[in-house]
């Protein structure tokens, strides 16, 4: 495995939908080969989303100890490469669009993370620079559509009991702040391409990480809520072009549970068997989901959601493989699934990729 | 009798966390990287030294040898720093581990019964959340290991107990509960469900051996609370008697008659709800379970407050967001009659040992406890537990064992108590349960003469079980060693600084506990002629053109100064040699009317001086002799103003009155104008001064003690000014509030009077392979006037990289991001502003695993 630097790669084109979406008909009888994309050179990596291209982002460590964001592809050599940072150590990399936008938070020279786009051959753009009214202690990207729109948050003290947070829109070149929908707090989540955007806005005073509550709005719209599943938190992670919103919620009993609202109030998807947790992280085109679920041995395994049945990814990899898949984050038009496991004993990105019937 | 709450004290943060250190000192944290420590004895506060990482948001927990072990940390809200570290309460120094998989915020750190440290849970960031991967710090090898088939999203600070079986117990907030084996890659396996649901920003306790309570917390607040007996052969959760109210955001107690005290805390719906402050206080019997109400507080102790059991029986409430104060509880057992007493029991305790305590009260004590040192933060208290020792009584002996199973007492720090049969606890003795607890004798014995006056010793710890160290002398070609100091156990230096000019001294440093003592090898030094004048460094004022004004913002009421003084000469019958005003700028001139002054009279007496609605003077008894190097200064609280001598009180007088009505306090060094007093019989500060520090807090007697070795304590020097001959301040002045002018020209931070001169390069430098994956360095801080050390270390044929940056006085650093059987080079650079200087390179090969 080569690592590179992501900026530095030259252009390449990236057709939108020339894999054609090939799903199988039924999730129990798919399987899949799963690739273990490695590491910067050091001894960790993380998937957290990939594009109808088969692109992936995540987190590596690095040789000497840092964590950087890492770009996958395989237009060459399949091989992870590092976006690099604004100067400091570490940076993350949380969403791709299909046409290799990315972002994500990375630090600068002074150790503060600030939200960041880039793609291919362009270096990292420092969102909260452009304008001197979003300078902020900490910022992040969440969220990019194909479109090129951006959504993040950022955290506007860094003194405690003054910190709150707002979203914002970065598009046509331009970076917005969406304000914090009516709580005191908010953060974005997701975009699709059509602007609807998710997130959740706080409930009580200064405590927005104990109680918040998820909501969609159209881009010049008024905020809708999604409900809850009785728990004091509901947070959005990701929607799809068609308007379905995964995330997880809390139950009454503060146990999460995966959920997906098509704009309606928020509905379980149920856990795996013995589970009491679950999570949803990514849905595709078809509104197939990736997640995690505890399972009957009492840890979370990586999940795909899809036809109303729920299915443990690692009864879908052939039994040697070594794997362990914890966590399922990405799933794309292909039925390409993205997320971390454990391979023989290291944390690792995976790419589990669908083995077409014959 | 419903027990008596102390008056409010104000402290200079809200401790967000707390933690009794096995010292007997209370240390306690805010939203950032400002540690501070209380001492429960004078209520005094003082800065310790700061981590180097924002420890606000992280878990901790005692290790074996009483440090403690801090993990995660914050860098935004829900966003965590990955960082871990130990913080000696010894020596005040933090000491960095290798980093975890990723953030933390939120974490739980639970030792084990093998003193190994699980931390579980804490948010990476609001895109990734909860770091599902529970790890465990290792002592043996230095490194984590990743309970990678034990992953799961926990919520923020889990209630988590070692359990009888040795398994980790995870009793809530959720209601679903859980045991987590951490052998191997770990191992999740259900228990039972609790009864009343989530429980977020409730408390829970290990009441008992497998016995656990867990008590409110929810929206809207429940008084509700159940326990669990994981002993039962189908463990489940049952109601006991609720609370007398609803409370959330609360801290629960364990005391040393096994009952459980719950303080503070919100009865109102909603996160942190200050509107609906529960004031009154209440105490769970198990046996009776039976909640009784107790004396109510006069402070909200809501989100971000603590609580913790102290050493004398009492319990220290503290915090909550816009409470930076504290108040102390003194519960119902301590008025109920004379106090048992603890008059001797071995400090270090191994697993099965039999002990004797030694008690007058043999007689009437029924009951023998442990209880484990507190480290509390937002609710839940990561390390109280209690063990009840069996005992047996004989002639003025309560013959006991030390647990053998240390599933039910993980090896670390403990306070023992002994009560009677009225519940009357004693002051506690803090123990240690360690693992094979061993007395060896110090190796790598260095001593060298810093001054005339001024010897440093240090040395290689080889004991796990001494409850300390003395240091011993024999002067010339005597023999005859006598004790002229004591350090504390894991100490690794000592200042003898009652050394005189041009003689031969031969030292050994002896580690002692209850059981014995071991010596080190003898090392002999000669101190150096006493030097002239302005040959250490120091500045020489006359104190007529040449004085320093601090303007500050300090407490006038309670304020602590101290520096090296060299007279050059007495003053004459009619003068005093002010040395320093400390007092409120007048309005026409300056310090008309001062209210603290140090000063030396015509006999050689140093005096200090307060003037507040009256007099008082305290006089030293040592005549100071001219040309000798002595440590000098005052600490002057509200009630007591308190002269010091080379470290020793020589005086202490009761503060005569008030200090209402002062502002703008200000610190003038050495003397005061003649323009302005020349009515008085004031002349100059006609001497050599340096390293003065100036704090806003009460210094204890150790702590002055500790200054006048020249071995002071991060801790002493971190929220002072400290003006070096060189003129430089450290903190920055933006933490003095104001200009430093020196003959009226104002200076900034580190550029007054230009740049100073680079410090001298440490020596005796001495890397030690203690394990595969540790290197302990030792050197000898030869200047000054250093801003700090940087630690180098070089690899094969790389060149030297920075592996640490210390702060001044610093003379030790465990680097554990070694590898095994490596060789590695290291320098150590002290470094100033104006410039720095390298030790001699020294090379030191790993060990194998």
């Amino acid at each position: 495995m080569t690592c590179r630097s992501w900026s530095g790669i030259a252009l390449a084109v990236i057709l939108v939908g020339a894999l054609a979406p090939v799903r199988p008909t039924r999730a129990q009888q798919a399987s899949f080969t799963v690739t273990d994309l490695g590491t910067l050179g050091g001894d960790r990596s993380s998937a957290y989303g990939v594009n109808n291209a088969g692109q992936v982002v995540g987190t590596s460590t690095t040789a000497d100890g840092a964590t950087r964001g890492f770009v996958y592809d395989h237009i060459d050599t399949p091989a992870m490469s590092d976006i690099g940072t604004f100067g400091g150590r570490d940076s993350m990399a949380y969403a791709i669009s299909d046409v290799g936008t990315v972002t994500g938070r990375a630090q600068d020279t002074q150790g503060t993370f600030r939200a960041f786009v880039a793609g291919r051959a362009i270096p990292l753009l420092d969102l909260t620079a452009l304008d001197s009214a979003f300078e902020a202690p900490f910022s992040t990207g969440t969220g990019v559509s194909t479109r090129g729109d951006v959504v993040g948050y950022r955290q506007r003290h860094s003194d405690h009991m003054a910190a709150r947070t707002r979203g914002f829109l970065y598009s046509d070149s331009t970076i917005v702040d969406l304000g914090t929908f009516g709580g005191e707090d908010a953060v974005l989540t997701a975009v699709n391409d059509v602007q609807t955007l998710v997130g959740f806005y706080s409930t009580e005073s200064h405590a927005d990480y104990a109680s918040h509550r998820a909501f969609r709005v159209r881009r010049g719209g008024t905020a809708e809520d999604l409900g809850t599943l009785g728990g004091r938190l509901t947070t959005p992670t990701a929607i799809n072009d068609r308007g379905r919103i995964v995330g997880f919620a809390q139950l009454p009993n503060g146990e999460s549970r995966a959920f997906v609202s098509d704009g309606g109030p928020v509905t379980s998807l149920g856990t795996l068997p013995g589970g009491r947790q679950s999570f949803a992280y990514g849905v595709n085109a078809a509104g197939d989901v990736a997640g995690a679920s505890e399972a009957s041995d009492g840890s979370l395994h990586a999940v795909v959601y899809r036809g109303g049945q729920i299915t443990d990814l690692n009864t879908l990899i052939a039994p040697t493989s070594g794997w362990r898949l914890t966590e399922a984050r990405g799933i794309n038009a292909s039925g390409v699934i993205v997320g971390t496991g454990v391979n023989r004993g290291h944390q690792r990105a995976f790419k589990l990729t669908p083995i077409l019937p014959r | 009798v419903v027990g008596q709450w102390s008056g409010v004290e104000t402290w200079p943060i809200v401790s967000v966390h707390e933690q009794l250190l096995p010292t007997g000192k209370v240390m306690f944290y805010p939203y950032t990287d400002g540690p501070f420590l209380w001492d429960p004895a004078t209520s005094g506060v003082i800065p310790a030294a700061p981590a180097g990482f924002n420890i606000f948001c992280t878990g901790h927990s005692f290790l074996p040898d009483g440090r403690l072990f801090v993990a995660g940390g914050h860098i935004a809200n829900n966003v965590g720093l990955p960082n871990a570290a130990v913080y000696n309460p010894f020596t005040n120094l933090w000491t960095d581990v290798p980093v975890m998989n990723a953030g933390r915020w939120y974490p739980t750190n639970t030792t084990l019964p093998n003193g190994d440290v699980l931390v579980v849970s804490g948010d990476i960031d609001r895109t990734v959340w909860v770091n599902p991967l529970p790890q465990v710090w290792q002592l043996a090898t230095g490194s984590w290991r990743d309970l990678t088939a034990a992953q799961l999203a926990l919520p923020l600070y889990p209630f988590m107990f070692v359990a009888p079986n040795g398994r980790v117990f995870n009793a809530g907030p959720q209601q679903t509960t859980r045991y987590l084996d951490t052998s191997g890659s770990g191992a999740w396996s259900f228990v039972a469900n609790s009864n009343f649901g989530n429980r977020d920003y409730g408390s829970s306790v290990i009441y008992d051996t497998g016995k656990i309570l867990i008590v409110g917390g929810g929206d809207p607040p429940t008084a509700t609370a159940e326990v669990v007996d994981l002993q039962a052969p189908s463990p489940s959760w049952r109601y006991v008697s609720p609370m007398s109210t609803p409370r959330r955001q609360l801290n629960a107690t364990l005391l040393p008659d096994g009952t459980v005290f719950v303080s503070g805390g919100s009865k109102g719906p909603g996160f942190d709800n200050a509107d609906a402050p529960v004031y009154d206080t209440e105490v769970w019997d198990p046996v009776r379970d039976v909640w009784t109400p107790l004396a109510p507080a006069t402070q909200y102790r809501g989100y971000h407050s603590t609580a913790l059991l102290l050493p004398d029986g009492r319990v220290l409430s503290s915090g909550g967001d816009n409470h930076p104060n504290a108040e102390v509880f003194s519960p119902p057992y301590l008025f109920k009659g004379s106090r048992p007493t603890i008059t001797s029991v071995p400090h270090t305790w191994s697993y099965g040992q039999r002990l004797d305590i030694e008690t007058p009260d043999v007689s009437t004590i029924t009951a023998v406890t442990l209880i484990r040192l507190s480290a509390v933060t937002h609710a839940f208290n990561q390390d109280q537990r209690i063990v009840r020792l069996p005992f047996a009584t004989s002639a003025g002996v309560l013959q006991t064992t030390a647990p053998s199973n240390r599933n039910l007492a993980p090896p670390g720090p403990y306070m023992l108590f002994v009560l009677n049969g009225l519940g009357v606890p004693s002051v506690a003795r803090i123990v240690r349960i360690a693992d094979g607890a061993t007395l060896a004798a110090p190796t790598d014995v260095t001593a060298t003469a810093t001054s005339a006056n001024l010897v440093n010793l240090h040395w290689t710890d080889q004991s796990t079980g001494e409850d300390g160290f003395r240091i011993e002398r024999a002067t010339g070609s005597s023999s005859t060693f006598s004790v002229v100091g004591t350090a504390s156990e894991n100490a690794a230096s000592y200042g003898d600084a009652t050394t005189a000019p041009s003689t031969s001294y031969t030292y050994r440093v002896v580690a002692y506990n209850g059981t014995g003592a071991a010596s080190s090898a003898t090392v002999t030094v000669a101190t150096p002629a006493m030097p002239p004048n302005g040959s250490t460094g120091a500045r020489r004022f006359n104190g007529t053109t040449d004085y320093i004004d601090f303007p500050s913002a300090p407490q006038v009421s309670t304020v602590s100064l101290g520096f090296f003084f060299t007279p050059q000469s007495l003053p004459s019958a009619s003068e005093r040699d002010v040395l320093a005003t400390y007092g409120e700028e007048g309005t026409t001139e300056p310090f008309a009317t001062h209210d603290k002054e140090l000063y030396l009279g015509p006999d050689g007496t140093l005096k200090a001086r307060v003037y507040a609605g009256g007099v008082a003077t305290a006089s030293s008894t040592t005549r100071l002799q001219v040309g000798r190097r002595y440590h000098v200064g005052f600490t002057a609280s509200a009630s007591t103003l308190t002269l010091y001598v080379n470290g020793a009180a020589e005086g202490a007088v009761p503060t005569p009155g008030s200090y209402a009505g002062y502002t703008d306090p200000m610190l003038r060094l050495a003397g005061v104008p003649e323009a302005v007093e020349a009515s008085t019989t004031s002349t100059r500060a006609n001497g050599d001064i340096s390293d003065v520090g100036e704090w806003r807090v009460a210094l204890t007697s150790a702590e002055m003690a500790s200054l006048a070795s020249g071995t002071a304590a991060t801790s002493v020097h971190a929220d002072a000014l400290v003006l070096a001959a060189s003129l430089h301040t450290d903190p920055p002045v933006a933490e003095v509030g104001g200009p430093i002018v020196v003959n009226g020209t104002t200076f900034v931070s580190g550029g007054a009077g230009g740049s100073p001169e680079p410090p001298a390069a440490p020596t005796d430098v001495t890397p030690t392979a203690v394990l595969a994956r540790r290197v302990d360095l030792h050197w000898v801080d030869q200047a000054t006037n250093e801003d700090g050390f940087r630690v180098q270390r070089a690899t094969g044929t790389s060149s030297f990289a920075t592996i640490a940056t210390l702060g001044p006085n610093t003379i030790t650093l465990s680097d554990t991001s070694v590898s095994p059987s490596t060789r590695y080079t290291y320098r150590i650079d002290a470094y100033n502003a104006g410039g720095s200087a390298s030790s001699p390179t020294l090379v030191v090969r790993t060990k194998h695993k």
